[in-house]
């Protein structure tokens, strides 16, 4: 295609400020709508700033004649009111859209969200306006490609505000169970892949629902930002999502809501799963920033990623003699080993999981407190992926699989027995909390042995 | 010399409508992409015997690479499809689609997605075939005479009141212990779930229960779900084996139509494919049945037609059967042992009624016997070691209720194709406004009639899986009775190109709650029927 001009609207915005300069690398003419300041952008030639107004097509009608790809990062997010949220998010996303078409504009890139993906809700605006404005985009006639980032965390970020806010307490109070999974991405990797699309002209229709190297639960994250402010982890107390709803949305009615560190209609963000099913990278690009480096709010550092180090020899027996009392032949063995190699998700991803995984090689007891800790706290944990693969080894090859389903014939020992290991697991997981919690607060250290 | 029929897919509609025109004499030829699998390993063996005798169980069970291992925090899907059947979704290179609200699963296998079904055989009610403009009285006879092919085992019990009998019906298979307990806890209870709408029964499956043909009866060997080494289960590669063995018919694998050419006319003169050989290559045709399954032949059709008009055409009413599943613990089943030599994929069926009988709703009962276990095992809340000794004790008392909900023609789901160079397929599915409650409102019901069989369902377990998990495509190029553009005749054939006929579910009209391969089939063979 022929190098055409970029229109760009956001440009001021979280990841519009760290896009516009990868943009500039592109060599080609750019236009940024701005709505007054224009503090930080590039002072090009090749760029033009447009003073006006998204939804006033007439004040960049002529700035889009020139530009055969439209950018469209503008968005009302957070806190702003409903009636804001469908102004600008539907209706400036038609106005653009409209002027598009009469500039004969050839691609629209629009960057939504995941929240578009949470099931239908009156009450989340935010979501319902992203989602209408997809649609408008995919009637639009343009070629397009929709974009649904997760959250995008990195300097500055406004949600970190917001999450900070609840982390800051001296009690972290957590809407909801604090168990749905985020997997956040880094504004740079958000940017980069953004980049990537305009250049290689991906304008085929598609969505691509973009998140970060890991998934985690919203709790977890709150205690990385916690930790990553100076703070221990603190005590997590959990309020029903019901329960919060009625008091905030009774304060932003009487005027309050700017003081609260949340507004009713984010506490979907607590409720929804905000994960990518659909990460579209390809297995060559550079990896993605980590969670650790993201919350620290320091921009991300280039080589020094989290290095794993290599597997314990014992490990394979350790965790069979935990699983199922009883130590792994030379098969099993050899294809723990084969599996390690052979698949990427068992590498541990930041120091705590490795911290896990070390502490449960130690012996058939430790790795059952750590497994107790890592089933509640870090479902995701290598260590956790590491045993459910042991265990799919082992139920696939006699005598383990024989074990792993030997009936214990009567109803009444099965129901002992599921009495009995019950409480073990109970008291396991106390114990392990008891262990962990304290680790995970300092975090990054590995527990020397002692011995 | 051109053959008088050319049918593109060799899935379940492909092979049937093939099959009839063989037998009526015609000239048959089959284009497809044709991914086949490999012959099964130690057919005589049991599943544990398979376990124990073979060098390299974790490969045979969880791939080469583990591909088959769920770990924790994968978010998709899981199907739990064995490396042996990775070759039914293996897609050719460069096949993309681009969707909203809908994960479809494509097959470009030797046999199509049915390489990999569950063998449910349903025959549509008086209430749920309204809505097909032609005469009713044709399913009876298609439906037999598909039954005739393929072997269909059931019974005449409370759920023929859902799914009309049909000839050829064999004696049905043994139930399993669980089975057999649900059935005595329904007979004590039948009245009271009656009264509410709630009946059970035995499912109608395509595995035989004597032999049949080159196939030979199910001998319990446990293995159904890692690939029947009998060929007990039918799968459409049987019928495609059948069609091999006329002289008139010619297989055509390794290519992958994008469009159909039509001269100025307006009649389709040749198939266009790439071959995985090299470049595209045209085959002339005479007449074309398009059988690729629903969403593929739909992509077909529009590069077609999008060829013939120059603009991009969208097509509306795509549909399919929101699933979800209901897992339930049978409290009689618990701590006892269990044989893995038993039938392992639906052998019951459950019934609701709806509030006409077009919102039937459909359920199929498993009991949970030789799945891998390391994906349950890993849900419960504990540490893994706790967990498995816990799950020795329930396994025997597992069991999923699959719940199937019908769906209708609706304008915003919809399909058409990409802009790229090479279009993809671009499906966005909108759910209608009713689905949350009336899903609510079954499940629910599932959950009462579940507990009158004496069996618990665990809190927050039901899950709704997403929009193109039943893999039950259709309705994008409806058969009507009278119409224009985008639609067929009550034959199946298209008014856009005259000698063009759709003969998959594409041109189906309203998708009830049920499995419809088996309709799928019987209409082909209406089709072929009505052609020739």
């Amino acid at each position: 295609m022929t190098q055409q001009g970029i229109f760009v609207t956001g440009g001021t915005g979280f990841v519009g400020r760290r896009l516009l300069p990868l943009l500039a690398g592109l060599d080609r003419p750019m236009a940024v709508l701005v709505r007054g300041g224009s503090a930080g952008l590039p002072h090009d030639r090749a760029t033009t700033l447009v003073t006006g107004d998204l939804l006033a097509p007439e004040t960049y009608r002529d700035a889009l004649r020139t530009c055969g790809v439209v950018i469209h990062l503008a968005a009302a997010t957070g806190r702003a009111s409903a009636q804001a949220l469908r102004q600008v998010n539907v209706d400036g996303t038609r106005a653009l859209l409209g002027a598009c078409r009469d500039a004969n504009v050839s691609r629209v890139l629009f960057v939504s969200s995941i929240a578009a993906t949470f099931p239908s809700e009156a009450r989340y605006p935010y979501a319902e306006a992203k989602r209408a404005a997809e649609r408008l985009v995919s009637d639009a006639g343009i070629p397009f490609t929709i974009v649904r980032p997760t959250i995008i965390l990195g300097p500055d970020a406004p949600i970190l505000s917001s999450l900070s806010g609840l982390a800051r307490l001296p009690i972290v109070v957590l809407p909801g169970d604090g168990r749905v999974r985020v997997q956040p991405i880094h504004v740079d990797d958000v940017a980069a892949r953004l980049l990537r699309i305009v250049r290689d002209d991906e304008f085929g229709g598609e969505t691509i629902e973009l998140g970060g190297p890991e998934t985690t639960t919203m709790e977890e994250l709150v205690q990385e930002i916690r930790c990553a402010s100076g703070r221990p982890a603190g005590r997590v107390i959990h309020v029903p999502l019901g329960l919060l709803a009625v008091p905030l949305r009774a304060a932003e009615a009487i005027g309050l809501g700017s003081v609260l560190p949340i507004t009713a209609a984010q506490l979907s963000s607590f409720r929804y799963e905000g994960v990518a099913t659909r990460p579209g990278r390809r297995s060559s690009e550079t990896p993605l920033t980590g969670l650790a480096s993201m919350v620290g709010g320091a921009p991300a550092p280039a080589g020094n990623a989290f290095t794993p180090s290599p597997a314990l020899p014992g490990e394979c027996r350790v965790f069979t003699r935990y699983l199922l009392g009883r130590n792994p032949d030379a098969y099993v063995q050899a294809k723990y080993t084969q599996a390690l190699a052979a698949v990427p998700a068992l590498a541990p991803r930041s120091r705590f999981d490795e911290v896990l995984i070390r502490f449960a090689g130690r012996g058939p007891f430790a790795a059952r407190l750590a497994d107790s800790y890592a089933s509640l706290f870090q479902p995701g944990s290598a260590l956790r992926k590491r045993l459910v693969l042991l265990l799919a080894i082992l139920e696939t090859h006699p005598p383990f699989s024989t074990q792993i389903d030997r009936a214990p014939g009567s109803a009444s020992r099965a129901a002992a027995g599921i009495v009995a290991h019950g409480m073990l697991g109970a008291l396991s997981l106390v114990a392990g909390l008891l262990l962990f919690l304290p680790v995970r607060i300092v975090r990054g250290g590995i527990p020397r042995k002692t011995s | 010399m051109i053959p008088q029929v050319t049918v593109i897919g060799s899935g379940a509609s492909g092979v049937h409508f093939a099959l009839t025109a063989l037998r009526k004499g015609r000239t048959v030829r089959m284009l497809d992409v044709g991914r086949a699998g490999r012959a099964p390993v130690l057919p005589d063996a049991t599943l544990d015997q398979l376990k124990d005798r073979l060098d390299d169980p974790a490969s045979y069970f969880l791939g080469s690479r583990f591909e088959s291992v769920l770990l924790p925090d994968v978010t998709d899907e899981y199907y739990g499809i064995p490396p042996s059947k990775d070759y039914v979704f293996d897609p050719p290179e460069g096949f993309g689609h681009a969707s909203t609200g809908f994960s479809p699963l494509f097959s470009f296998a030797r046999g199509g997605l049915g390489e990999a079904w569950t063998g449910g055989c349903y025959p549509l009610s008086a209430a749920e075939v309204e809505d097909f403009p032609f005469d009713h009285s044709a399913w009876g006879a298609s439906y037999a005479e598909v039954a005739r092919r393929i072997g269909i085992t059931g019974e005449a019990d409370d759920l023929a009141r859902f799914m009309p009998l049909h000839d050829h019906l064999l004696p049905p298979l043994k139930l399993d212990l669980h089975s057999e307990r649900l059935m005595a806890s329904y007979r004590a209870q039948r009245d009271r779930l009656n009264r509410a709408g709630a009946y059970v029964g035995r499912t109608r499956v395509a595995t035989l229960s004597r032999p049949l043909g080159d196939r030979e009866a199910c001998d319990y060997t446990g293995r159904c779900l890692w690939g029947c080494p009998r060929g007990a289960l039918y799968t459409p590669s049987a019928t495609l084996r059948e069609c091999l063995t006329f002289p008139a018919f010619e297989y055509v694998p390794g290519v992958e139509v994008s469009h159909l050419r039509a001269d100025s006319a307006g009649r389709i003169v040749a198939a266009v494919a790439t071959t995985v050989a090299g470049p595209a290559h045209e085959f002339p045709v005479e007449r074309v049945a398009l059988a690729a399954g629903a969403l593929l032949s739909t992509r077909i059709f529009l590069a077609s037609i999008q060829r013939e008009s120059g603009s991009p055409v969208r097509l509306t009413g795509l549909m399919d059967n929101r699933q979800v599943l209901v897992p339930f613990l049978n409290l009689g089943m618990l701590g006892r042992p269990f044989r893995a030599e038993t039938y392992q994929y639906h052998l019951l069926g459950m019934g609701l009624e709806g509030k006409t009988p077009r919102d039937y709703v459909h359920g199929q009962i498993t009991t949970l016997k030789t799945a891998l276990v390391h994906p349950l095992i890993q849900r419960l809340p504990l540490n893994l070691s706790a967990s498995t000794r816990i799950f020795r004790s329930i396994h025997g008392a597992l069991g999923l209720v699959n719940v199937n909900f019908r769906d209708t023609r609706r304008p915003d789901s919809f399909v058409e194709l990409t802009s790229d160079a090479r279009p993809r397929l671009r499906i966005h599915y909108t759910p209608d406004e009713g689905e949350p409650a009336r899903m609510r409102e079954a499940i629910a019901r599932v959950k009462r009639a579940l507990f009158r069989l004496n069996c618990v369902v665990p809190p927050g377990m039901a899950h709704v899986r997403p929009m193109g998990a039943s893999v039950h495509y259709a309705g994008t190029v409806p058969m009507t009775p009278a119409g224009g553009s985008l639609t067929t005749t009550p034959d199946c054939q298209s008014r856009d190109f005259e000698n063009l006929f759709l003969v998959d579910g594409a041109t189906f009209p309203f998708l009830p709650a049920k499995n419809i391969t088996f309709s799928l089939m019987a209409n082909a063979v209406r089709v072929a029927e009505a052609a020739f």
